[in-house]
């Protein structure tokens, strides 16, 4: 389908601060390596700056929060920010169930480059994270 | 595109010695990618001086390895930066990866010191990665004091790690089985230095008494002692900063040996002779897979599968040929 | 409850993936939707259920009446607890509550009360379970979003103010051995002696860090904390639950019934065992032993699991440990309806989940009942889920029969057979698990993480595959611009409580660094001496010193670092 990037996507994966629900950020980390992504797994208790600093250090396409409390909503705008900040570019995608549609909405408008709910079926995540890896190195190019 | 890619890695270069850690990552992929462009990068990496001490760090799986490594280069010692290459598996059926050393290597976030990259083994089964030999010796021009590579950890040994590495640590818990068989079986020689990790667990005191006995180098006059390197057995918790110093204090004073008996110039020797085995394999196997896909391979074979040729006879004409086209290869990338 | 880490999967139908914010135009009934639901419910065949269409007498060749079943409220208990029969059909009637600051959670508190909750269940927010002050970087995003916050001895006192705890039994989702300082030291304030104090604090030391609320205190040192907590109780507050084995959790990270229980008896054994080493006696502290367990969606099935609970937990406790106090014989078992079986779709569809859930569990004869609030998948309940389930459990236990009779399912040839099954299940996975190593191996080596994860993907792919018919979500679903009926009210966000970030961050600022360092002192030497840990956590709230910093302490003291979520130092 869409997995003709040379390399595959990297992304990192994780959840934001004391958001514990770890378990649909392995689900999805499962369902992109099995499509053939680079999964940098994170695991928990990470703040913006701790998924910067690991997009940076891995050189990552991509950024990828699970988010299952409201702490997306205090934390996105410095992810964003400090993920701006870089050479390269670097999308941001948000996926989970707390996140509601007008939610998804806002997040996109800010910057986000793809909200998945948590129901989204896995060729659309795939779909999602090729498509956005594929915009980060655009970018990245024309940055020089 | 090559001219602008060379300044372009040298403009990256220039900026990942200055410590930049988006430039140093760059540069990493281009060299674990591998293709054109790793060698315009080699170009680049010309005539620099390697000054890395290169530690790898292997051992069974659950042993600790990433926890240890994390720590001992977030508390390695003096004003000197560290790198880490942790490599983990690929899926052979996608080829995709889940690097997962990160989340056992938190404190390496925010520590300015510390440069940390997850490397995917790509196909490779010996514990390493493919691309990791230029990945290595990139980081080794990049004023890293210490370069740490630990391997994927699949099986109780992976030797090769000991071609890419001045010191090989292997990491062992109380645990884990009969560690002592372990070590007999193969990893004796090629190990510099022992450490059984989760001391805490108990039963540690035993194991590395066990160790103790099967790694001691038989020593002659004191004077042959020098030339010898004791292997030591260390053992820490690596979930607290117990013995960490000391295996930090091994390893250094494994690289003062290396370069007082001269044995530095042989690790650094083998460190190129395995470069140059992973590009020639890289060389071939493209050539070869290219060969057998085309008409005449296909001919060959299916005249080898009625018999009509032996696979000798085939496998001389063959090597002949590729030959002749690893030449031409070379030549039009080298230009 | 806050373990939203269920919603995976739902909304699977609906699944949407916005590279622009756009919508789709959907149909509200389709042919093909019907035509995909029958399809789904022949493929539901293939999700264990009971699928035994009537059941006879060759279900229960060998059942005994009096040694496996007996009377309501007698041995072994498997037709109802102790008091079954005089407290026919009575359930305590509570729900989840705890949110912001503790004024405003004691406010809520008030509340239910007023509206005639007859018991209360407190849930701090995850940085309270975590033992994190609500100054912490990793907090502040987040206090009182999805529970109290709570970091110091006035906390509690302002959260229990007002609230008759020598009458009133207050549940708590808290780290036990805090909880119990807390309440023990509110009570005094309110003149209440200790001893009367009721209600109960979840204690369940071997999966929390696993299913979402890691103390960041290593296994040895939570275990012994647990216990610490219930020889406490056991002797100062004689009234208070301080062990409830918590199997909600367990069950909503995941696993299935079978597992739910047999990992909830793997730790009660463990704890029993342990408590009895420490030199206590069995019958001083077993007529206080909690499970709350969870219920889903196959109603029967939760019915037995319950009734076999009761079973295996009285000979356990006659047999193996050798209780004598017939208290001892019957746990209080306790409820929570499943927040994994409520969907973010069509909100009001969790009223009806939560209805047949009440009733279900009104059959089991559970002691104490919350219901999962429609809500569930966004927040924390709001005052309207609150009351909408409060609202269940009256109009299930006054306007129904249901409380008429005790058991009323005991003797059928089916839930006889259910229950039968469901014990040797439950028995046998305790066996296997126990066969694999000693708890603290499997929670170093991530087992018990890989059972919940594993559980959890295996639910995940059977609603995304359909196997499991969930409604608007899977199967006759609707389109998300349809899809707003009490939608509003469920979308509701609490913004983060910075006010009471600050309160704790100017209250630092004013103690007495010499008092504090008192209090810290004592903790350490607490953890080194071996002595139980609650008085000395007593005398650190009382010399103001945090949560957070007696947790630190602790760590300091165990030679780890003070702060690992700071210092990175987390595996």
């Amino acid at each position: 389908m869409t997995a003709t990037l040379t390399p595959p996507p990297r992304i990192v994966i994780g959840t934001y601060a004391l958001d514990q629900h770890e378990v649909a950020a392995l689900m999805v980390a499962r369902v992109l390596r099995d499509a053939g992504a680079d999964v940098i797994y994170l695991g928990r208790f990470n703040m913006p700056e701790h998924f910067v600093d690991a997009a940076i250090q891995e050189d990552a396409d991509i950024i990828g929060v699970s988010c299952h409390s409201w702490e997306y909503l205090e934390l996105t705008d410095k992810l964003l920010e400090l993920s701006s900040q870089l050479d390269r570019r670097v999308s941001v995608v948000l996926g989970g169930s707390v996140i509601t549609t007008s939610d998804a909405e806002g997040l996109l408008e800010r910057g986000v480059t793809a909200v998945l709910g948590p129901g989204a079926p896995k060729e659309e995540v795939v779909a999602a994270v090729w498509k956005a890896a594929e915009l980060a190195r655009e970018q990245s190019i024309e940055n020089g | 595109m090559s001219a602008s890619d060379r300044e372009l890695y040298e403009r990256l270069h220039e900026k990942a010695r200055g410590g930049y850690a988006e430039a140093t990552a760059r540069l990493l992929s281009v060299a674990l990618d591998g293709g054109v462009k790793s060698h315009v990068l080699g170009e680049v990496l010309r005539g620099r001086p390697r000054t890395a001490h290169i530690v790898g760090v292997t051992g069974p799986p659950g042993a600790g390895k990433s926890t240890l490594v994390g720590a001992l280069a977030h508390g390695w010692p003096g004003e000197g930066r560290v790198a880490i290459l942790a490599v983990d598996p690929t899926s052979p059926i996608s080829g995709g990866s889940i690097l997962g050393d990160r989340v056992r290597m938190k404190q390496v976030s925010g520590d300015n010191r510390v440069y940390m990259r997850s490397v995917a083994s790509n196909g490779r089964t010996d514990g390493l990665s493919l691309g990791i030999e230029r990945a290595t010796d990139l980081l080794s021009t990049l004023d890293f004091e210490t370069v740490i590579i630990e391997t994927v950890g699949v099986g109780q040994v992976e030797i090769e790690i000991t071609s890419l590495a001045d010191t090989t640590v292997a990491v062992f818990t109380p645990g884990q089985g009969d560690v002592v068989q372990a070590v007999k079986s193969g990893l004796n020689e090629v190990t510099d230095i022992f450490v059984v990790n989760k001391m805490d667990q108990g039963g540690g005191d035993t194991v590395i008494r066990d160790l103790r006995r099967v790694t001691r180098a038989a020593v002659g006059s004191a004077e042959e002692a020098e030339h010898v390197w004791q292997r030591p057995v260390v053992g820490v918790t690596a979930t607290e900063t117990a013995g960490l110093d000391k295996v930090v204090d091994e390893i250094i004073g494994h690289r003062e040996y290396l370069e007082r008996t001269g044995e530095a110039v042989v690790r650094q020797t083998n460190r190129g002779r395995l470069q140059l085995e992973s590009a020639l394999e890289e060389y071939f196997r493209e050539a070869m897979q290219d060969y057998l896909l085309s008409e005449n391979g296909t001919t060959l074979a299916h005249q080898l599968s009625i018999g009509k040729l032996t696979v000798i006879e085939i496998a001389e004409e063959i090597v002949a040929e590729l030959i002749r086209q690893v030449e031409s290869r070379l030549l039009a990338s080298g230009s | 409850m806050a373990l939203l880490i269920c919603m995976v999967g739902l909304r699977w139908r609906r699944g949407w993936v916005r590279l622009r914010p756009e919508h789709s135009a959907g149909y509200y009934f389709r042919v093909d939707q019907l035509i995909d639901t029958l399809l789904i419910v022949k493929r539901s065949a293939t999700v264990q259920r009971n699928d035994l269409r009537f059941a006879t007498p060759h279900n229960i060749p060998h059942l005994d009446y009096d040694s496996d079943l007996g009377d309501p409220g007698s041995f072994p208990f498997t037709r109802g607890g102790r008091g079954a029969l005089s407290k026919a059909g009575g359930w305590t009637h509570r729900e989840l509550s705890g949110e912001g600051s503790p004024r405003r959670s004691n406010e809520q508190l008030h509340y239910l009360l007023e509206h005639g909750a007859q018991g209360l269940d407190v849930i701090g927010d995850a940085a309270t379970v975590g033992l994190i002050d609500a100054d912490h970087p990793f907090a502040r995003h987040s206090v009182g979003t999805q529970g109290v916050s709570i970091s110091r001895r006035d906390d509690f006192l302002e959260l229990y103010k007002g609230i008759p705890l020598g009458q009133v039994s207050v549940s708590n989702s808290m780290s036990a051995p805090f909880t119990v300082a807390g309440l023990y030291l509110a009570a005094k304030n309110e003149g209440i002696d200790p001893k009367d104090v009721r209600g109960s604090v979840i204690n369940a030391p071997f999966f929390m860090e696993d299913y979402g609320y890691a103390t960041h205190l290593p296994f040895p040192m939570r275990f012994r904390m647990a216990l610490d907590a219930i020889e406490f109780a056991t002797e100062r507050m004689p009234k208070f639950h301080p062990f409830v084995e918590d199997t909600y959790f367990i069950s909503d990270g995941g696993p299935g019934m079978v597992d739910e229980m047999a990992l909830g008896f793997v730790e009660i054994r463990a704890v029993v065992k342990a408590l009895i080493q420490r030199g206590m006696e069995v019958d001083s502290f077993a007529p206080r032993i909690v499970i709350l367990v969870n219920c889903r969606m196959d109603l029967f099935s939760e019915i037995a699991k319950i009734r076999a609970t009761r079973r295996i937990f009285a000979r356990m406790m006659k047999e193996e440990f050798g209780a004598k106090d017939p208290r001892s014989l019957s746990p209080h078992i306790t409820v929570h309806t499943s927040g994994a079986s409520l969907t973010a779709q069509q909100p009001i569809n969790n009223v009806i989940r939560g209805s047949l859930q009440c009733f279900a569990m009104a059959v089991a004869g559970v002691k104490a009942m919350e219901i999962s609030a429609f809500d569930e998948a966004f927040r924390t309940p709001s005052d309207t889920a609150h009351l909408v389930g409060l609202r269940t459990q009256q109009i299930v236990g006054l306007e129904t029969d249901v409380t008429g009779s005790v058991d009323p399912f005991g003797g059928s040839y089916f839930m006889e057979g259910l229950t039968d099954d469901m014990e040797h299940k439950i028995l046998n996975r305790v066996r296997e698990f126990e066969s694999k190593g000693d708890p603290e191996q499997l929670f170093e080596t991530g087992y018990f993480r890989s059972v919940f994860h594993d559980a959890m993907e295996t639910f995940g792919r059977e609603i995304a595959e359909g196997t499991r018919p969930v409604v608007g979500v899977n199967t006759l679903t609707i389109p998300d611009e349809e899809d707003t009926l009490l939608k509003e009210v469920s979308e509701v966000k609490m913004a983060p409580d910075l006010d009471q970030v600050n309160r704790i961050v100017a209250w630092k600022a004013g103690r007495s660094s010499a008092t504090v360092r008192e209090g810290l002192d004592r903790i350490a030497q607490a953890v080194e001496d071996g002595e139980n840990t609650v008085p000395a956590i007593l005398d650190a709230f009382n010399k103001d010193v945090s949560i957070g910093e007696v947790a630190g302490e602790i760590r300091v003291a165990l030679g780890l670092p003070q702060d690992p979520l700071l210092e990175g130092a987390l595996a």
